[in-house]
């Protein structure tokens, strides 16, 4: 076993190790660090189905294989039986929240039937929370290994960029810039962070992973699979609703919303808020805290229903947030508001915002929904930045259909609020 | 086409190169995409007696002597980041401006404070040397220092060196352990 410097290039064959059968080892002791073979193209992560990793075991034709978890992470490896269009494989450690070199031991390990080399990592890193730990990659018809031992501080966010973002030489115009811009990297990050919410919800929340992917289906029929929003959920707790909120019905509701801010949102927070007289922050739902979570709330129903001054907290808040991301504001209400000039001069006024607003009035009869429907055709507004629907109590609209309502309109919305310049 | 030398190997530039007066030295890198320190390459030239050691220190051209005293020698300065596109650094010599008692013109390649920020040619993406025409720009001879120097941090690429009337360049090849100072040292610089 030959110990291997940092920066080393050498030829499989140098150390006498076979590209058909290859058992590589990351021996890493720090808790939480993920270890990931990243199958590339020429630098680029062009293909999702070649990121091998504790969701997505193995490579299409099984050439890149996780086999074995935990402190010590392996994989097998035949490069040989690559397509061409990978060029290389790149093994790296991440951690969420801690530079990997906190480890005090990270080691990688190349071995086959014979021969073989160690690469000690640690002592070559800084603060980086994600390492390039090694490479094999083709060259001169050979394949070889580089000790890498190089990454980012910015984590994985920052790797997956750096993945998505290298410049082909023959743009010259590109290749000057010191920061070139990542076009395809958000999408390969969203994607992992979906997989690790969907991977959470199934060790913590196993009932949500049904309708995490019921409303992924409503996304991606409007092609919002790739779009990245804040989730606002707005709560009536006016004493009207005090069944809604007895039966459970508000708590299934606010798992749905859950259930969208897992695809729609990058931490998969929902910020919730409740209203009736007054308006009121009540923190932020997660897959940690999403059961039970509208009992905990203790809500104290209050005499009446002003939608206008929750709408100016929600206004502000995404404000606050920079107004980065778009704001899908999923409000649940079973009745009209009072002052409603106030209502309509919030819609107006922040149809020049990066906000949807989703009324959903749940129907306990007796109540008509003439204003809400009013604020869904309002005019006078920049974009149409609402869609209202009803739904009868108690609720029963099936999953699929309830989705399909809760994101109806968000795709128009966002083209025009795009080609408004009000959403970049 | 430029010749591929391998290691040890020499070419008579006046015949790869008929009329060949003035060479360019070119050294190229890509930025660090990674976080930490910069790769700074620093390309460098000694002109040489038949002994193997500089005439004065004036023979040592790098990036704080950018032209040697008779002029035949000029580096175009430092890039220290391996920013933009080509090559990075170049170090233009006129052959035929040489004086006659320069026998050998050695060219050098360091990475600038290789040790304290502990870097190799190896970890520096797409790190190599060639020697051009520099009428026409003709590739003559290159080494790729990321594949095949990796774990080095500083190289003798090459020697430009008389035989006879004409002049021919040997691929040397050869690491050199400590950096800059010590190569200089080595060809009988006072640093």
């Amino acid at each position: 076993m030959t110990a291997l410097q940092a920066g080393q290039r050498v030829p499989l064959a140098d150390l006498n190790l076979d590209p058909a059968a290859l058992d590589v080892q990351v021996h890493c002791t720090l808790p939480g660090t993920d270890v990931t073979a990243f199958g590339l193209q020429d630098g680029r992560l062009a293909d999702d189905r070649y990121m091998v990793f504790y969701n997505q075991p193995a490579s299409p034709g099984g050439e890149v294989r996780l086999t074995g978890q935990g402190e010590r992470t392996a994989f097998t490896l035949n490069l040989n039986a690559l397509p061409a269009s990978v060029t290389e494989v790149v093994l790296a450690a991440t951690h969420d929240t801690q530079p990997v070199a906190q480890a005090g031991t990270l080691t990688v390990t190349v071995g086959g039937a014979a021969g073989g080399g160690s690469f000690d990592v640690k002592p070559h890193l800084r603060a980086e929370k994600a390492v390039m730990l090694v490479r094999f990659y083709r060259h001169g018809g050979a394949w070889r290994l580089a000790t890498v031992a190089q990454g980012f501080d910015g984590g994985l966010d920052a790797l997956v960029r750096h993945f998505g973002g290298e410049v082909a030489a023959d743009s010259p115009a590109l290749a000057s810039d010191p920061t070139p811009p990542a076009p395809a990297a958000p999408v390969n990050l969203r994607k992992e962070r979906q997989r690790v919410l969907l991977d959470k919800a199934q060790a913590t929340q196993p009932h949500l992973v049904n309708l995490i992917k019921t409303a992924n289906v409503s996304l991606e029929k409007r092609g919002l699979g790739e779009a990245l929003y804040r989730v606002n959920l707005v709560l009536d707790i006016s004493g009207s609703m005090s069944r809604e909120y007895r039966s459970g019905a508000v708590q299934d509701l606010a798992e749905r919303a859950l259930a969208l801010a897992a695809r729609l949102d990058d931490d998969g927070l929902v910020d919730v808020y409740l209203f009736g007289v007054k308006a009121h922050r009540a923190g932020s739902l997660s897959l940690d805290n999403a059961r039970g979570f509208v009992d905990r709330l203790n809500v104290k129903l209050e005499g009446g229903t002003h939608y206008s001054p929750v709408m100016q907290l929600v206004r502000e808040d995404a404000r606050a947030a920079g107004n980065t991301l778009p704001t899908l504001v999923l409000f649940i209400t079973d009745g009209g508001s009072s002052n409603r000039d106030a209502v309509i001069r919030q819609m107006t006024d922040s149809s020049r915002e990066p906000i949807f607003w989703k009324f959903m009035g749940i129907d306990q009869g007796g109540v008509n929904f003439d204003f809400l429907e009013k604020l869904d055709d309002l005019r006078g507004r920049a974009v149409d930045n609402a869609d209202f629907f009803s739904v009868p109590a108690p609720i029963t609209t099936p999953d699929p259909q309830l989705f399909e309502l809760l994101v109806n309109e968000l795709d128009s919305w966002q083209r025009s609020a795009q080609a408004a310049g009000i959403l970049r | 086409m430029a010749v591929s030398l391998s290691k040890g190997g020499n070419v008579s530039l006046s015949k790869e190169a008929p009329g060949l007066s003035a060479i360019t030295i070119g050294l190229g890198w890509d930025p660090r995409a990674t976080d930490g320190q910069q790769f700074d390459l620093d390309g460098t030239v000694f002109l040489l007696n038949a002994g193997g050691k500089v005439r004065s220190d004036s023979d040592f051209i790098f990036y704080n002597n950018k032209t040697s005293s008779d002029g035949s020698v000029t580096h175009a300065g430092d890039n220290t980041t391996g920013q933009g596109d080509g090559d990075d650094e170049t170090v233009e010599v006129n052959l035929a401006g040489v004086p006659a008692d320069v026998d050998k013109i050695a060219v050098c390649v360091t990475i600038h404070e290789a040790d304290t920020r502990g870097q190799n040619f190896g970890q520096v993406s797409k790190a190599y040397i060639r020697i051009m025409n520099k009428a026409g720009g003709a590739e003559i001879a290159r080494y790729d220092l990321s594949e095949d120097a990796s774990t080095d941090t500083a190289m003798i690429f090459g020697e430009v060196y008389r035989n006879g009337a004409d002049w021919k360049f040997r691929a040397v090849g050869q690491g050199y352990a400590g950096g800059l100072a010590p190569l200089a040292r080595n060809f009988g610089v006072n640093v």
